[in-house]
């Protein structure tokens, strides 16, 4: 009994002296250096650092900042060696990673290594291209950036080689890019040729998609313009066509559809008329009324700031001479006309006719109607025509006439 | 005590009423003005009980504005069977509360259970309830009457009897009243307690003496004296009541003061100018009620209710709104523009409900009977009784089926297919605005997650474009005159600043407006709606601005209400079992005591009752008489002609072609051809404004008149002039038919070729934002010139630009203004002077204006700024020194018509007298002139836009004339192009690498010489708008 009794006492003591050793231990500032000698490690395999110590109970934790982030890791003394695992979140990704051995809360000892990319892995290939449309010319391009990168998305090493390939018409172009800073880069210059132009990268055994850029048509240089009609009369009637020749750039390329076209037309009067179109296949068409008396266009078009053509005249013959004029209903009711056209036919109807009604010389209104089969009447209402004496100017096609004054009796 | 038999009138009012209400709703309610805005909120309960925040309209506002009971009652019932289930239910609850609620309520009154339930047979049909329900859809003001109604026998019995029990019950329903309508109870104390309170202390006052003659003031103020405890424990418990169930809304009350200027309600109208609000607003709610008001007034100034007569007779003028002075006096300028007055009709219609069912007793078995049979015989008895209730079911009818023949809202909207555009292709990332929609942009707004700008709820408005316009929703600004017309075109014109991206147009009206501030039509959608679309804008952030309240205003908010009704239903649901199914026998009220016997009707009354009817009926003869002669169309010469124009603003033509001399031998198909073939912005978007029409010339058979008519269309406001000579044939009126242009087009069958141009969008099918290869480049722009401005006072910024790329371009171009220390003065874009959608290397001149547009000034009568947060007018008197300009570049494919040409053209006394020729194949409904002013040194100076009022038809010519400005005032202040960018970039270095050289030369060939004021050239370029894309 008292020999069991001793032994429990003796086995307690044990056990007392035993932890009270192993707190020794632990407090004492243990020497822990490292063991791993690798400095760089490639992405995707599990990277360790191992660490010895004099002391089997030691331990320490180690502090990482990677470029990814920063972490505590917890060290484990497995009979003097300290092993740290790096988490794969941080093992998957290429940099430069500073470690930190901390050891009750002291830095007692400090390194760094490299994780670099895993290039037994397949490649992979980001890819940008822009701008997707540019102009024909040599000064215009765009720009192909490739980044290789490893299957864990870590760019390659510098030097890596990208071939940036481009098609244009029959021409494939292959260039060799190293990267540089992660990036391979090219600036992929126009041509003088309008065009679909397609550009594709490959590194190592990936090839990119197809990526594409329109090489549009620079800006239109100058050009002719030519007019098309029924007839030549001025009518008022008839659509008289003006046509640029095929507009293109300084390369010959036709301008891009849709381009705007303002065609000016200069009249006798020095006023200017215009009108619009839009070119089709190069050729921009505008239609212009013609003018419903003697006259003299002069028409040129431009592309604002950009081109314009020749000047080209467009002469209308008027469409009559002389016309008739007769006063009915106590002078109260004019009738204009028949107005009849160039094979003696009675124009067509909706000819502006303007009448000007004078009181002592003095202009008092403008009325205008439009002929109807040959005709064009004005009612005076008495309500609104109260003097004595009237006098008027009818102009109809271009030609005027005055009539001599009239007396109207008061209603 | 014998046991009570059940009143047999109040079974069958519960029965016709339920029967015939709740099969109406049906077919009204969703038509009604508030109904689907109550919808819209319980569908935010029943999505998010507890948060008071709701993004979806106004940018965002708070629920807190509005009691919630009756919204969360149908939110709470949507869960079991839908929206519209808990909306018909809550209405159909509220109908039978307002039925027992009227009957319990002329129990009181009158102390006669036969009355009563007289009383109950007539509310069903009385006509301001039936227009409450069934034309304004207020289902929170009719619960909130109803149940106060049911209230207030309690309070008479707590008041006259002292017992607790009365008082906890008047408490519970007073606490859920207040929960589902907060005027309702506050107005309430004034005109139905306090004369319920002052009858009391008359039966307590008579019970002390033998008659109600005896009842001195002396005594009628001892016995208030004596009272006064139990009237201030009610007194001071209704208040708290008010206070504690709300208490959330009071708080949002005085965080969010309601900024809103007034708002025109037709309730505050004139009466006798304005007849339409007249009917709507005293007629109606009236309706029989007024024939026999002598009767209602002589009960009610009786001395044991004069207390009551005191009350309906204030109610009575209020409800006049402004037709007479007194309400306003009454109730003071903020008041009167806040409240809408008919609900003081309502009111008084409700508390003379009691009398009106006295009335019909005694007229049916009563003394009045007796009376009339006596002195007029039965014969006449008979005729009376018929025609009076003949005219009682005329009114209920007419109210009924009011909103069927002249409808208040568009027709409904097949919502489906917008929601499925939201939903589709993130298209709710943006807000959007619905156009046209009337009331039903609730519906919209509860069916999706995304958020308009616009809203139905005008006091919870935040935005101050909103809140500084008297405009109820842009989505009807068009019957706002210029000023709706205006906030609207603010937000159209700066729509990024809301993250504005689409429009569902249901009004062709706004269409010209959309395309001139630079929007584009995306697709039609299958219920007919056009969805307009605007490039440029960026998607809503992530996280939206909210104002956070305290939780324990969320939880009384989400739990206070609710709560009412619950322990309103514990406490009062014993007595209703007893009531109903008569278990025990219940002591009669004490307001039985005071019974009137219905012995002998006085004569004097039945005298006063049929002078008054006789009045009455004088009066409407001659309304009637009067509304005949100025509408009867053919009576006189200025009859016809305004009833032409009405015609045709309606477009019924064939009204319109009956006005026209039929001896001109005109048919109808050719007239129709002849108004119709026209199009252009008076023709297709015009609403007639005002017409007044003066006789320039008139002899007994034949007349001349000028109709000057003032239209009002989305872009500006024309007026106009007409001549017309008009004849007398056969004893009417008609007009001499107008001469037809009779411009023939040259061409009987034309051809074109356009370029037309198409955009993938996402070339995958994927819901993933879109691909870096598929963004489009932004087409460069070149920004020609630019320049600050002032004109007349005010700061303008002006210019041109150029795309100078091979694809179409839309053009977003938005100015600043700085001053000296580079503070922003004022931010705006350009908006109708620029022509949005250019082609490869067109050009257009620009102008932003930074404050109103000139006519707006002169039409609106009170002066109103567009008014941005960020322009102030003490902003106006600093000047500024420098601007930017950004303008942005998006790929455009739609309107680029071009094919019209400038095909003539005058100058003569400072006139530009034109004519534009269509040569294309599109009908140019609205072709707008830009015209740039240039200096001598052919140095721009000013542009000026001009709407031609007629559209140009294929091949056909189209006359304007436009006036010359006088711009020697006009002066430049910064001409410059340092602070100009294009989608983000330096405009100058950009645009050289695309033309290295411009030549500046033949740019100047282009402008016209003029001899102006204050200018030496011109230039002209055009705009056009088609309507009607074929």
């Amino acid at each position: 009994m008292i020999k069991r009794l001793r032994l429990i006492i003796v086995s307690i003591i044990c056990f007392l002296l035993f932890v009270f050793a192993a707190t020794k231990t632990n407090n004492l500032e243990a020497n822990i250096s490292l063991v791993t000698t690798q400095k760089k490690f490639i992405a995707g395999k599990p990277i360790a650092l191992q660490f010895k110590s004099n002391s089997t109970l030691a331990t320490a934790r180690l502090f990482i900042i990677h470029s990814y982030g920063k972490t505590i890791l917890q060290g484990k003394n497995q009979e003097g060696k300290l092993t740290f695992k790096i988490p794969p979140i941080y093992s998957l990704k290429t940099g430069q990673v500073s470690w930190y051995l901390i050891q009750n809360e002291k830095v007692t000892d400090t390194g760094n290594f490299e994780v670099l990319p895993n290039n037994t892995t397949p490649t992979l290939l980001e890819n940008y291209l822009g701008p997707n449309t540019i102009l024909t010319g040599k000064e215009h391009y765009t720009m192909m950036v490739a980044i290789p990168t490893d299957s864990y998305d870590n760019p390659k090493a510098d030097n890596t080689t990208v071939f940036i390939k481009d098609q244009f018409l029959e021409n494939i172009t292959v260039s060799t890019q190293k990267t540089a800073s992660f990036i391979a880069w090219k600036n992929i210059y126009s041509r003088t040729k309008s065009g679909k132009m397609l550009v594709s990268t490959q590194c190592e055994n990936t090839s990119s998609k197809e990526f594409e850029t329109e090489l549009n048509p620079s800006i239109a240089t100058d050009f002719t313009v030519g007019f098309s009609r029924n007839h030549e009369f001025a009518d008022g009637n008839q659509i008289t066509k003006l046509e640029t020749s095929k507009i293109k750039d300084q390369f010959g390329n036709l301008v891009g559809d849709g381009t705007l076209v303002i065609f000016q037309v200069i009249t006798k009067n020095n006023m200017l008329l215009k009108t619009f179109a839009a070119t089709i296949n190069g050729v921009a068409i505008a239609q212009l009324l013609h003018p419903d008396h003697a006259e003299t266009y002069n028409v040129k078009a431009y592309i604002t700031g950009i081109a314009e053509s020749n000047l080209i005249q467009i002469t209308y013959k008027p469409l009559l001479s002389n016309f008739t004029y007769q006063f009915s209903e106590k002078n109260r009711k004019i009738t204009v006309g028949p107005l009849k056209s160039f094979m003696k036919q009675i124009v067509p109807d909706g000819i502006k006719t303007e009448l000007k009604i004078f009181h002592n010389g003095k202009l008092l209104e403008t009325k205008n109607v439009e002929t109807n089969k040959g005709y064009a009447t004005f009612n005076l209402l008495a309500a609104f025509y109260k003097k004595p004496t009237y006098q008027f100017e009818i102009t109809t096609l271009g030609i005027t006439k005055k009539t001599e004054t009239k007396n109207y009796e008061a209603n | 005590m014998s046991k009570e038999k059940s009143n047999k009138y109040l079974i069958v009012a519960l029965l016709i009423g339920v029967v015939f209400h709740a099969s109406a709703i049906f077919f009204t309610l969703e038509s009604t003005y508030d109904a689907l805005i109550h919808m819209f909120f319980a569908n935010h309960y029943a999505t998010s009980w507890f948060e008071p925040w709701n993004y979806s309209w106004y940018t965002g506002f708070t629920v807190m504005g509005y009691p919630p009971l009756v919204h969360q009652a149908i939110g709470l019932l949507s869960l079991l069977g839908g929206l519209k289930f808990g909306l018909f239910t809550v209405a159909i609850i509220g109908i039978i509360l307002f039925i027992t609620g009227v009957y319990r309520y002329t129990l009181m009154i009158t102390g006669n259970r036969t009355v009563a339930g007289y009383a109950a047979i007539v509310a069903v049909f009385s006509s301001s309830f039936v227009e409450t329900l069934h034309i304004f859809g207020q289902l929170p003001s009719i619960i909130g009457v109803s149940v106060l109604m049911h209230c207030m026998p309690e309070i008479y019995l707590w008041i006259k009897n002292g017992h607790i029990k009365n008082l906890v019950k008047s408490f519970s329903l007073l606490a859920l009243t207040i929960c589902s309508h907060h005027v309702t109870p506050i107005f309430g104390m004034v005109f139905f307690i306090f004369p319920l309170i002052g009858t009391v202390v008359m039966d307590v006052s008579r019970e002390k003496v033998s008659s109600y003659k005896e009842v001195r003031f002396k005594l009628f103020l001892q016995t208030l004296f004596e009272l006064l405890k139990r009237i201030i424990v009610f007194g001071a418990g209704s208040l708290f009541l008010i206070v504690f169930c709300i208490f959330p809304y009071w708080v949002n009350s005085k965080a969010n003061p309601i900024t809103q200027v007034p708002i025109p309600h037709g309730s505050r109208d004139n009466f006798l100018e304005v007849t339409s609000s007249g009917l709507m607003f005293f007629v109606i709610p009236w309706g029989i009620l007024f024939f026999i008001l002598p009767y209602i007034l002589y009960r009610y100034y009786s001395k044991r209710y004069i207390c009551f007569g005191l009350s309906i007779s204030l109610l009575i003028v209020l409800g006049t709104g402004g037709t007479t002075p007194i309400p306003l006096k009454v109730l003071g300028e903020n008041a009167f523009n806040i409240l809408t007055l008919d609900r003081f009709t309502l009111w008084a219609s409700i508390m003379s409900l009691p009398m009106f069912g006295e009335f019909v007793y005694r007229l049916i078995e009563g003394d009045l009977k007796t009376a009339i049979q006596n002195r007029f015989g039965n014969v006449y008895h008979r005729i009376l009784g018929a025609a009076f209730a003949g005219t009682f079911l005329f009114f209920a009818g007419f109210t009924i089926t009011l909103g069927y023949f002249r409808p208040f809202q568009p027709q409904k909207i097949n919502t489906l297919p917008l929601v499925n555009f939201l939903n589709q292709d993130q298209h709710d990332q943006w807000r959007y605005l619905p156009l046209g929609f009337g009331d039903q942009m609730a519906t919209l707004s509860s069916q999706t997650n995304a958020k308009t700008v616009d809203g139905n709820y005008h006091s919870a408005r935040r935005l101050p474009e909103l809140t500084s316009r008297a405009v109820e929703r842009l989505e009807n600004s068009k019957f706002r005159g210029m000023e709706g017309i205006g906030s609207l075109q603010q937000f159209l014109t700066v729509p990024e600043k809301y993250n504005l991206k689409y429009v569902f147009s249901n009004d062709k009206f706004y269409d010209p407006i959309l395309y001139f501030c630079g929007w584009h039509r995306l697709s039609q959608l299958e219920n007919g709606i056009m969805v307009w679309e605007k490039l440029n804008i960026s998607p809503l952030p992530k996280v939206l601005p909210k104002d956070e309240v305290p939780t324990y205003l969320k939880l009384m908010w989400g739990i206070i209400p609710i709560l009412t009704i619950i322990i309103a239903f514990v406490i009062n649901v014993q007595s209703i079992f007893f009531r109903a199914l008569k278990l025990k026998d219940e002591t009669k009220p004490d307001f039985f005591k005071f019974e009137v016997p219905y012995t002998k009707f006085p004569f004097k009354i039945i005298a006063v009752l049929h002078l008054w009817i006789l009045l009455l009926l004088g009066v409407i003869s001659y309304g009637i008489y009067d509304f005949y002669i100025n509408n009867a169309t053919q009576v006189s010469p200025k009859n016809v002609v305004k009833a032409y124009y009405d015609a045709l603003d309606f477009k019924y033509y064939e009204k319109a072609h009956s006005f026209i001399d039929p001896n001109s031998k005109l048919s109808i198909s050719q007239f129709m051809l002849e108004t119709s073939v026209a199009d252009g912005i008076l023709n297709s978007y015009a609403k007639l404004d005002a017409i007044t029409i003066d006789i320039i010339k008139s002899s007994a058979n034949r007349s001349t008149l000028v109709a000057k008519t003032k239209w009002i269309t989305p872009l500006e406001i024309i007026k106009k002039d007409y001549y017309h000579e008009v004849i007398k044939r056969a004893g009417k009126w008609y007009i001499l038919p107008q001469s037809v242009p009779l411009d023939i087009p040259p061409d009987q069958f034309v051809s074109s070729n356009l370029t037309e141009y198409f955009k993938q969008g996402r070339r995958k099918i994927s819901t993933q934002t879109t691909y870096h290869e598929d963004v489009l480049k932004q087409p460069e722009l070149e920004i020609l010139s630019a320049k600050l401005i002032q004109y007349n006072k005010e700061f303008m910024i002006i210019g041109e630009i150029q795309n100078l790329d091979n694809s179409p371009a839309d053009v977003v171009l938005k100015s600043s203004l700085y001053n000296k220390y580079d503070r922003v003065l004022a931010t705006f874009n350009a908006k109708n002077v620029i022509k949005h959608k250019i082609l490869p290397k067109e050009t257009t001149s620009f102008k932003v204006n930074f404050e109103e547009i000139s006519w707006l000034k002169k039409e609106v009568k009170k002066p109103t700024t567009f008014n941005p947060n960020e322009y102030t007018p003490k902003d106006i008197s600093e000047t500024p020194t420098n601007f930017d300009i950004q303008s942005a570049g998006n790929v455009a494919i739609t309107d680029f018509y071009n094919q019209v040409a400038l095909s003539d053209l005058i100058i003569e006394n400072n006139h530009l007298k034109g004519t534009l020729f269509n040569y294309g194949i599109q009908e140019v409904t609205v072709p707008e002139l830009l015209i740039s002013y240039y200096t001598a040194d052919k140095e721009l100076l000013y542009v000026d836009h001009h709407f031609v009022r007629e559209g140009v038809r294929v091949q056909r010519k189209q006359y304007f004339d436009y006036k010359l400005l006088d711009l020697s005032n006009c002066r430049i202040i910064i001409s410059s192009l340092e602070n100009c960018f294009v989608n983000g970039l330096p405009n100058e270095s950009l645009a050289r690498t695309i033309v290295p050289k411009r030549n500046k030369k033949a740019e100047k060939e282009l402008l016209q010489k003029v001899n102006g004021k204050g200018f030496s050239f011109i230039k002209i370029e055009l705009n056009n708008y088609i309507g009607n894309p074929k």
